[in-house]
């Protein structure tokens, strides 16, 4: 086993070394300086390995203590005020994060996204029994060491000793062992993998964020404190870690697993594999079609580019619709439970309508998470255009226009449904609420919304067509494409955390959107017969 | 009419796959482009294409003594050796797009179904997702583009291995048949079929073009000859 360990290290040591070389010889000025032979040489390629293994844990430690301080120590401070009195929530939130959803989401056995897994096991051989097995000692000890040092600087500053800190980290990763053990024994038993259960799993993420987030919010904090320190528990839980890898350890058909697993088409984007699934059902209708009912006439007077994308949104009205009747969906569950929340507690009305009212930053980051744009965007890619634009018509900058043009119209409306559909609810909940006649008032609100509707969708088909970050291998994305996106989800995201009077906010962000909107249909126009091009 | 290369490189890196590659191709023939793997043909098809941009040298059109430097899009039809088709559309859809598109191209304009006539998909198939199509059908599509629009200048690379002996057939006697008004170059690696249909060989091996003797192409050496030319220099 320990070959196998040393091994797959080694090839994605190499591997890690030639794809820093090639991200170096990228990079404009120094990258020309940079020779292609150094792929060639062995022993600086072991330094290049090194430097760039230490920065993958530099960059472990960064991603740890942002995701500790982003989603657990700013929500348990905005719940308390009071950096020194967090512990409780900071130790709530953490386990029901951490613990439950960590160990039930995270998979080393059931990732088929995992690159390193293919080439190890399809293409290397390696036995799979071995790899998985210290593949997770591997990722779980990187895991420990990601987390330790983060944790016992938070716990210098919240109160709880460096000792606890190991232990509570420690206390984690037998909980992500068991997680695993618990997958396997699932599948064992029902044949099923939960992480592609999405009901199953929806169901879990949602309870585990109620769980973490709404309970402390209600002031029904856990004393985990008393429970994860208490010498019972820390011993249990290790002795279940233990045991949950002897189970791992003794279990025997890893090479069923990764066959059905560890295919090409997973390891593709698996968006994408979802997209060919709905493609799937595309051609079972194609059974259907006959020379009568071809729609043809339907479209026969569309020319063109609006011919093409009217066939292309129908035919991939599955992945693009659907996520849309979702969104309604939900937006009308929750106008239901707030209207039963009001009818039940009446007298939270005012209170109630206030939060709405001044409830613009929260929605700049629902109408984040709510927009589809980048999804079509996907779609379109390796549907329609990676094959089209191979062909001279097609990279014209008149067909690139008027293709974006009639795009834009189509991803605009459908992201526009869910937008409208919101301002019902908050003017119905207004008016249930009994009042009405602040509707009116809330007119910027509803601007605002729409105007985030139509930013995000726009955002979202420009950078698709300035950046194109997707390659025709389906494989490697812009750094600037993805730089962009985390700039706006970081901005969305901030948005959050603005008190601030509703008017003044709702004006600047249809002010901001606005002004965006123009630049970067401006832009779009003068760049895109220039970058949207296969790479 | 002729289509004029001049002096052509490109690299990849420190790998130099055209090294100033030059070459006149006339109107009214048939060239086969022969090369090893790897000789650079899909890489010069690329840049005579647009797909590409050579580092140096220059694609040039002459026609009636006047010379285009920049060569339209138009003028080059590419028939890609993997067809690259959207596989969302039904082969009559894609039909009605592309001609839709190239309408202000097209001379003679037949229906669709007259032209799918000609490459001999049935009825049926027409309506049908290209997804669901043949590799042979596939290219039957990717041929039919440019006998809509008749490019001057034709590319077809590696074009008839994925036909069945029926269909290969056809399509060579229709290459045959409008090669008088076209500049048509064929890539492959399959001796035979060069022999057989191609009016000149062009070798590309060590990043250029030369011209076999054409007297060759009909005499009992000529597979030894282009074995011996494309073996040389190899090992430098």
């Amino acid at each position: 086993m320990l070959k196998t360990f040393t091994n797959t290290f080694k090839i994605s040591f190499t591997e890690n070394a030639n794809s820093f070389i090639y991200f170096l010889r990228k990079i404009p000025k120094i990258g020309g300086r940079i020779s292609e032979t150094l792929y060639k040489q062995t022993k600086d390629k072991f330094i290049i390995g090194i430097i760039r293994e230490i920065l993958g844990i530099l960059g472990g430690f960064l991603i740890k203590g942002l995701y500790l301080g982003l989603m657990i120590i700013l929500p348990s401070y905005l719940m308390t005020k009071n950096i020194e009195q967090i512990l409780p929530e900071f130790l709530h939130i953490f386990f029901f994060l951490s613990f439950i959803l960590g160990s039930i989401m995270e998979t080393i056995i059931f990732d088929s996204i995992n690159k390193s897994a293919f080439n190890m096991i399809r293409l290397m051989r390696v036995e799979p029994r071995k790899y998985y097995l210290s593949q997770i000692i591997y990722k779980k000890l990187e895991n420990f060491i990601c987390f330790i040092l983060p944790m016992i600087v938070i716990g210098k500053i919240i109160g709880f000793s460096t000792m606890k800190s190991i232990v509570l980290i420690l206390e984690l990763t037998a909980f992500k062992v068991m997680g695993e053990g618990l997958q396997l024994f699932i599948y064992d038993k029902t044949g099923k993998i939960i992480n592609n259960e999405t009901l199953i799993l929806s169901i879990i993420i949602i309870m585990g964020l109620a769980f973490a987030y709404a309970l402390p919010f209600l002031g029904l904090t856990i004393d985990f404190y008393t429970i994860l320190f208490n010498i019972f528990v820390e011993i249990t839980t290790l002795i279940l870690g233990i045991l949950s890898y002897i189970y791992i350890w003794k279990y025997r058909s890893y090479t069923k697993i990764a066959k059905s697993i560890l295919t090409k088409e997973h390891l593709f984007d698996v968006e994408d594999f979802e997209e060919n699934l709905n493609f799937g059902d595309v051609k079972i209708d194609e059974k259907k079609i006959n020379e009568n009912d071809l729609n043809i006439d339907i479209y026969n007077k569309k020319q063109g580019y609006e011919y093409l994308n009217a066939i292309f949104f129908k035919r991939h009205r599955r992945i693009l619709v659907t996520p849309i009747k979702i969104r309604v969906l939900i937006i009308g569950i929750v106008f239901l439970v707030s209207l039963g929340f009001l009818m039940f507690m009446p007298e939270n009305k005012v209170k109630f309508i206030q939060r709405i009212k001044n409830g613009g930053p929260i929605l700049v980051f629902a109408m984040y998470m709510m927009s589809t744009g980048e999804r079509i965007c996907k779609a379109m890619f390796y549907n329609c255009d990676v094959k089209l634009l191979r062909y001279g018509y097609y990279r014209e900058s008149n067909a690139i226009l008027s293709n974006f043009t009639s795009r834009l119209k189509r991803v605009v409306f459908l992201n526009i449904i869910p937008a409208l559909v919101l301002c019902l609810a908050i003017i119905g909940i207004t008016i249930f609420s009994g009042s009405g006649f602040q509707v009116m008032g809330m007119a910027p609100l509803f601007v605002s919304i729409l105007c985030l509707s139509c930013f995000f969708s726009i955002h979202h088909l420009f950078l698709y067509y300035v950046i194109q970050p997707y390659t025709a291998e389906l494989t490697i994305k812009s750094p600037l494409f993805k730089f962009m996106n985390f700039i706006v989800y970081m901005i969305s995201y901030i948005c959050l955390q603005i008190k601030t009077s509703s008017s003044y906010f709702a004006l600047g962000v249809i002010l901001i959107t606005v002004v965006y909107m123009v630049v970067t249909l401006i832009l779009t126009y003068k760049l895109a017969p220039k970058t949207f091009k296969l790479r | 009419m002729e289509l004029i290369l001049k002096e052509l490189e490109k690299s990849f890196g420190e790998k130099y796959v055209l090294k100033k590659a030059s070459f006149r191709f006339k109107k009214g023939k048939i060239y086969g482009l022969l090369g090893r793997n790897g000789a650079g043909k899909t890489t010069l098809f690329n840049c005579i294409s647009g797909e590409l941009e050579q580092d140096n040298g220059m694609i040039m059109i002459s026609k009636n003594g006047q010379i285009e430097e920049k060569i339209e899009y138009s003028k080059v039809g590419y028939v890609f050796s993997e067809p690259v088709l959207p596989e969302f559309l039904t082969g009559y859809e894609f039909l009605k797009f592309y001609i839709d598109i190239n309408k202000d191209k097209i001379e003679n304009l037949l229906t669709i179904d007259e032209y799918f006539d000609i490459i001999k998909i049935s009825e049926e198939d027409r309506y049908r997702l290209i997804k669901g199509y043949s590799h042979g059908m596939k290219n039957k599509i990717q041929m039919l583009c440019f006998l809509i629009t008749r490019p001057p200048v034709i590319l077809l690379d590696e074009p008839l291995t994925s036909f069945d002996v029926v269909v290969a057939l056809e399509i060579k006697r229709l290459i045959k048949e409008i090669k008088s008004n076209h500049i048509i170059i064929f890539s492959t690696h399959i001796l035979q079929l060069a022999t057989d249909l191609c009016d000149e060989i062009v070798l590309l091996h060590n990043g250029v073009l030369e011209e076999v003797d054409s007297k060759l192409l009909k005499s009992p050496e000529f597979e030894e000859k282009i074995m011996e030319i494309l073996k040389e220099g190899n090992n430098a």
